[in-house]
C-alpha cells in the first residue's frame, strides 16, 4: 500500500508515468498504490461520505487519461490531489449539498466527521479524533495534509487552489484549536 | 500544552515527522525539540495524528482495472499544432493586408485633413447667401488669380504667364468691387450666360 511522501519521490513518479506511456501496464498499478491512500484520506478530510472509493477511482481514470497534461510543476499527489478536489466539489454541487470541501472560506465547525473513527479507539486517540471533529472542514483539510501527508504550505496551497499565507493560518488555527480542546 | 515561542521551529515539526527536513537542519530542529518541551509536545501530537489517521479502504486492483492503457492523445497533438503555429505563408499574406490596410487609411487621412481648395477667389466673398456675381470685364484676370488661388507657386509661371500676371494687376482697377451692395443690380447676371 502507499505510503507517505519522501524526498525522491517525485522522480519515482516520473519514472513511472514514463515507463505506463511505454506501456508498462504494471507501472500504472505502483501509482495507484503508491498514491491511493493518501487520496482516500485526503478525500475522507475534505468531506466526501460513502463513496470515497469511486471517489479515488475516477480520480485516477480521469488523471491518466489526462496524463500528456501533467508537467511535473508540482508534485504528481498533488496534481491527484487538485482532480480530486475538483471532482468532490462537483458531485457535492450536483448533489445540491452543501459543500463540505476544504474551500478556505468558510467557518461553519464540522459537527461529524465519519472517517475519523477509524482511528485507533484508545482514549488519547479519542480526544484526539474529537478535537480535529470540531475543527471546520477547511482547517482539518489543511490541517491533516500537512499533518498526515507531509505536504507544505505551498503544496497545499497547489492542491486546494489558495495561498500559502492562507494555508499557514488555517494550520495555525486548527493547531490551536485542538490544543485548546485537549486541555479543557 | 502551550505554543513554543520559537515559530521558525514549531513550523519546521510536521517536515521532521516527515523526513523532509535537509540534513543539516533537521540535526538543528531536533537538538532544538530535545531541549523544548512545548515543541516536543506539540511534535508528539502530530504523530498520534499522523498515525492513528487511517485511510478508509479502497479497492486497488478496481482501480487499476479502470484505468485504460496509455495511448497518445489526439489532444496532444492538436495541443502541438496549437504550438507550432500558423503556416509562414499565411502570416505573410497577414502582415500584406495588414501593411496596405495601413496605407490605404493614411491616405484617406491625408487626403480628409488637406487644405480646402477654393475654386475660385473671387466668388468667396458672395457665398454667404448673395446671387453670384459674374463680372463681364475679368477674363484675364481671373484666369491669373484662379492659378494662384489653387496653390500654384510663381516660379512654375512662364515669362509670358507673369508678364500676363502683371498687367493684370495693373489693370486692377478696372474690375470692380465685389462688395455686392456697391453694385449696380442692372449689372447683375444671375444666370452667368453674359
Amino acid at each position: 500500500m502507499s505510503e507517505r511522501n519522501r524526498p525522491g519521490d517525485d522522480a519515482t513518479d516520473t519514472a513511472l508515468i514514463a515507463q505506463w506511456k511505454a506501456g508498462d501496464q504494471r507501472a500504472a498499478s505502483q501509482l495507484v498504490a503508491r498514491h491511493a491512500s493518501a487520496l482516500a484520506r485526503f478525500a475522507a478530510s475534505s468531506g466526501a461520505r460513502g463513496d470515497i472509493d469511486e471517489l479515488v477511482q475516477d480520480t485516477f481514470v480521469r488523471a491518466f487519461a489526462s496524463l500528456d497534461g501533467f508537467r511535473g510543476e508540482s508534485s504528481f499527489r498533488t496534481w491527484l490531489f487538485i482532480i480530486e478536489r475538483r471532482l468532490l466539489l462537483d458531485r457535492q454541487r450536483s448533489a445540491k449539498r452543501k459543500p463540505e470541501g476544504v474551500e478556505l472560506t468558510d467557518g461553519v465547525a464540522a459537527t461529524a466527521f465519519d472517517p475519523l473513527d477509524e482511528l485507533v479507539a484508545s482514549e488519547a486517540q479519542g480526544r484526539v479524533r474529537a478535537a480535529i471533529g470540531r475543527l471546520t472542514p477547511t482547517q482539518r483539510g489543511v490541517f491533516l495534509l500537512r499533518v498526515t501527508e507531509g505536504l507544505s504550505y505551498k503544496e497545499i496551497a497547489t492542491a486546494l487552489e489558495s495561498t500559502e499565507g492562507a494555508a499557514r493560518v488555517h494550520y495555525h488555527n486548527a493547531m490551536r484549536s485542538i490544543k485548546e480542546f485537549l486541555d479543557a | 500544552m502551550r505554543d513554543c515561542p520559537n515559530v521558525e521551529m514549531r513550523e519546521r515539526l510536521p517536515e521532521l515527522l516527515h523526513g523532509r527536513l535537509p540534513g543539516d537542519v533537521d540535526a538543528s530542529v531536533r537538538q532544538h525539540v530535545a531541549g523544548c518541551p512545548d515543541c516536543a509536545a506539540e511534535l508528539e501530537l502530530l504523530r498520534r495524528v499522523r498515525d492513528g489517521w487511517t485511510a478508509p479502504t479502497v479497492d486497488i486492483e478496481r482501480i487499476v482495472a479502470a484505468i485504460p492503457p496509455y495511448a497518445p492523445a489526439v489532444q496532444g497533438a492538436v495541443t502541438r499544432a496549437r504550438k507550432a503555429g500558423s503556416p509562414p505563408w499565411l502570416k505573410i499574406a497577414a502582415a500584406i493586408v495588414l501593411v496596405a490596410g495601413l496605407a490605404g487609411l493614411w491616405t484617406m487621412l491625408r487626403r480628409a485633413s488637406g487644405p480646402d481648395v477654393e475654386p475660385n477667389i473671387a466668388t468667396r466673398g458672395v457665398e454667404s447667401g448673395a446671387p453670384r456675381v459674374a463680372p463681364p470685364v475679368r477674363s484675364v484676370a481671373q484666369t491669373s488669380v484662379t492659378q494662384l488661388s489653387v496653390g500654384e507657386p510663381l516660379s512654375d509661371l512662364s515669362d509670358s504667364d507673369l508678364r500676363a500676371l502683371a498687367e493684370t494687376v495693373a489693370d486692377l482697377d478696372a474690375v470692380p468691387s465685389t462688395d455686392v451692395e456697391s453694385l449696380d443690380p442692372s449689372f447683375i447676371d444671375i444666370e452667368g450666360d453674359s
